[in-house]
C-alpha cells in the first residue's frame, strides 16, 4: 500500500524546512559573533581559536561573543521547545513559559537565591529549576482541578505570574543591592554572560532538549485529551509530570542565563505550526533550531540597532511578542471547532 | 472474554456501578443502553483502568485486568470516549496514535504502523483525508477519524462509547454496518448507545443498565421480548421486520 502523493510532498517540505532551520542557526551564529560595537573581523576569531586571548579583540571574541552567542542560541532553543511542550500538555495554544509564569518562578527563585547571597552557575541554575517547576506545577493542577476551560489556564497562569513578580518585586524593594535584578535581568538580555553562568545551562539545555526529543512520542499522545491518552495505554500523570519537568528545566536554565526573555515560546512553535508542522518529533528539533536562530538574531538587532549603544533584547522580543499574542488570540477564534 | 464479577466504582461516596456482573464476547456486538447517567460510560472506564475498581473484578481473556499495565491493556482493549479535544494534528497522524501502543520506548512508527493507519482509514472511506488537519473537519468526519484510530490500535476488543455521536443518519448506519462486519470477523466490540433503536438493529447483545446494575443481559431478541427497554426508558418499541421504533407511553 503506497502512502499518498501528498504525505511525500509533505516529507519533502519537512526535510526543506530543517534545510532552512540549520541554514537560519548557522547564519544567525555568524552574524551574532561578528556583529557588536567592537569590529571584530573573521582573521581576529581564526586568530582567537588559534593562539587563545593575545589582543583586545581576541579577548572581546572569546570572553563576550561567543559566551554571549552561544546563550542566545541556548536560549532560543530552550524556551522554544518549553513553549511548544507547555501548549501541548496545557492544551492551550497559547501557553508558554513567559506567559503562564514559569518563567517568573525562576526569575523569583533567582531574587531569592540573590537576596540572600547564594550565587554561583550551579546552584543558580538548581534553584531557577525549582522555581521554574514548581510555577509550572502549581498552574497544570490548578487548571485541570478548577478550570471550567482551556481558555482558563491562561488567565490562571497570568494571576501566578503577577502574584510571582509581585513577590520579586517585594524582594527588591527589601533588598535594593540586588545586583542581578536590575533591568537587565527583567527585561531579559545577553550582555552579562559569562561561562561560569553558561555552562550549567548548556549541559542542562542539552541533555534535557535531547530528552524531550526522545520523548516527542509520548507529547503526541498527550494532545489527544486525558481519556484517549489512557486508553492508549500512555501513563498521563507520569508523562504530564515529566514534560512539566523538562519545559521547567528549559526556561529555568534559560533564565538563569537571560533572564526574563518573554514571548519565545509563543512566537516559534507557533511560527513552526504554521508552516504545518505539528508531529512532535519534527516540531521539536525544528523549534530549538528556528528558536535558536531567532533570538541570536534579535539579539544581534538589539547590539546593533543603536550602535555603539545596545538595548536589552527582551525590548525586542516584546515589540514582536505582543502583537503577535494578539494575532493568535483573532486567529484562534477563526478555527472552527465545532460544527 | 471479558468478564466482569461483583464490579462496583464509585465517586466519592456514591457507587455510580453497584455489584455489576456481565460478560462480553469476542465476535459479537454488545451494545450498553440505559437512561442518562446510569453507569454506561463508567463501566467502560473502569474495564480499561482508567477509573479505579472498588470492589470485584474485571478479567480480560482469563487475566485480572489490575495485573496489566496500561500498554498490556490497550494492546487489548482500545477505546473511543465519548469527548475528545481537537488535535492539532493531520487526519493521517492522529490515526497514527492508535500504533502507539504497539511501540517500545523510542521506538519510532515504522512504514508498517503507517499503513495499519492508512488501511484502517480505508475501512471507513476517509483515506482522502490524510493528510487534512483534524481541526478544519467537521464532526461527523473528526469522529470517523478517532474511529479510525481505535481501529489501528489492533485490538480484540473496542470499547466505544456512543461512538455515533456526531453523526448523521446515513453515516450512523454505515458505522453500526461496519461494527457488525467487525464483530463477524472476530472483534468483540463493545458500545455505549443512546440510540436504542440502533442498538436493536444492529447489537447481538444487548446489556441494559439502571442507577449502576444491570437490570438485563441477553441476545437482542431476548432483550427486545422481555419488555425491559420499555420499562426502563418509559416508551413503548415496536418492531417492523429487523426495524425498529419507539414512542411513548
Amino acid at each position: 500500500m503506497k502512502r499518498s502523493a501528498k504525505s511525500l510532498q509533505s516529507n519533502k517540505k519537512i526535510s526543506l524546512l530543517f534545510l532552512a532551520a540549520v541554514l537560519l542557526f548557522l547564519v544567525s551564529a555568524a552574524l551574532g559573533l561578528l556583529s557588536g560595537s567592537a569590529s571584530i573581523s573573521l582573521y581576529d576569531i581564526i586568530n582567537a581559536v588559534k593562539n587563545g586571548p593575545v589582543g583586545a579583540n581576541e579577548r572581546i571574541f572569546i570572553f563576550a561573543r561567543l559566551p554571549r552567542t552561544i546563550a542566545c542560541l541556548l536560549v532560543g532553543s530552550a524556551l522554544s521547545v518549553a513553549g511548544a511542550i507547555m501548549q501541548n500538555v496545557l492544551a492551550n495554544k497559547l501557553a508558554s513559559p513567559g506567559i503562564v509564569g514559569v518563567n517568573s518562578g525562576a526569575g523569583l527563585a533567582i531574587t531569592l537565591c540573590t537576596a540572600f547571597g547564594l550565587y554561583g552557575g550551579w546552584r543558580m541554575s538548581f534553584f531557577s529549576f525549582i522555581g521554574a517547576f514548581l510555577t509550572a506545577f502549581a498552574v497544570s493542577l490548578i487548571a485541570r482541578r478548577f478550570a471550567s476551560s482551556n481558555g482558563s489556564v491562561i488567565l490562571i497562569g497570568v494571576a501566578i505570574n503577577s502574584i510571582l513578580n509581585a513577590f520579586s518585586d517585594a524582594i527588591i524593594t527589601l533588598f535594593p543591592n540586588i545586583a542581578m535584578m536590575s533591568a537587565d535581568f527583567r527585561i531579559g538580555d545577553f550582555s552579562a554572560v559569562t561561562y561560569h553562568k553558561l555552562l550549567p545551562s548548556t549541559v542542562i539545555i542539552l541533555i534535557t532538549l535531547t530528552v524531550a526529543i526522545i520523548f516527542s512520542k509520548e507529547l503526541d499522545v498527550i494532545t489527544l485529551g486525558e481519556e484517549s491518552a489512557r486508553g492508549l495505554g500512555l501513563n498521563v500523570r507520569l508523562m504530564r509530570t515529566v514534560f512539566l519537568i523538562i519545559s521547567a528545566l528549559l526556561a529555568g536554565a534559560a533564565v538563569s542565563l537571560a533572564g526574563l526573555i518573554s514571548f519565545v515560546g509563543l512566537i516559534v512553535p507557533h511560527a513552526v505550526r504554521l508552516m504545518g508542522i505539528t508531529r512532535s518529533k519534527h516540531l521539536l528539533p525544528l523549534c530549538a533550531l528556528f528558536g535558536a536562530g531567532f533570538v541570536t538574531l534579535c539579539d544581534t538587532v538589539a547590539k546593533t540597532v543603536f550602535s555603539p549603544y545596545e538595548i536589552q533584547v527582551g525590548i525586542i522580543m516584546a515589540f514582536l511578542g505582543a502583537p503577535f499574542f494578539i494575532f493568535v488570540i483573532i486567529k484562534k477564534k477563526g478555527v472552527r471547532v465545532n460544527d | 472474554m471479558i468478564e466482569i464479577e461483583n464490579l462496583s466504582v464509585s465517586y466519592g461516596k456514591h457507587n455510580v456501578i453497584d455489584g455489576m456482573n456481565a460478560c462480553f464476547n469476542e465476535g459479537k456486538l454488545t451494545a450498553i443502553i440505559g437512561p442518562n447517567g446510569c453507569g454506561k460510560s463508567t463501566l467502560l472506564k473502569a474495564i480499561l483502568g482508567i477509573l479505579p475498581i472498588k470492589q470485584g473484578r474485571v478479567s480480560i481473556d482469563g487475566i485480572a485486568s489490575t495485573s496489566l499495565n496500561s500498554k498490556e491493556v490497550a494492546k487489548k482493549l482500545s477505546y473511543l470516549p465519548q469527548i475528545k479535544p481537537i488535535p492539532d494534528m493531520t487526519a493521517g497522524d492522529l490515526v497514527l496514535q492508535g500504533r502507539f501502543p504497539h511501540l517500545s520506548f523510542a521506538q519510532r512508527y515504522s512504514e508498517k504502523d503507517e499503513e495499519i493507519a492508512l488501511s484502517s482509514m480505508k475501512q471507513l472511506n476517509i483515506e482522502d483525508l490524510y493528510d487534512k488537519p483534524v481541526s478544519t473537519l467537521s464532526g461527523g468526519m473528526r469522529q470517523n477519524v478517532f474511529i479510525a484510530m481505535a481501529l489501528a490500535q489492533d485490538t480484540d476488543y473496542v470499547l466505544m462509547d456512543e461512538p455515533t455521536t456526531h453523526l448523521d443518519v446515513g453515516n450512523s448506519i454505515k458505522l453500526m454496518a461496519l461494527l457488525n462486519e467487525l464483530s463477524s470477523n472476530g472483534k468483540g466490540i463493545i458500545a455505549v448507545l443512546h440510540d436504542i433503536t440502533l442498538a436493536l438493529q444492529y447489537a447481538d447483545n444487548i446489556i441494559v443498565m439502571n442507577d449502576g446494575k444491570v437490570i438485563i443481559a441477553d441476545s437482542t431478541k431476548s432483550v427486545f421480548n422481555s419488555g425491559v427497554i420499555d420499562r426502563v426508558f418509559d416508551v413503548k418499541i415496536h418492531s417492523v421486520g429487523n426495524h425498529y421504533y419507539y414512542e411513548s407511553r
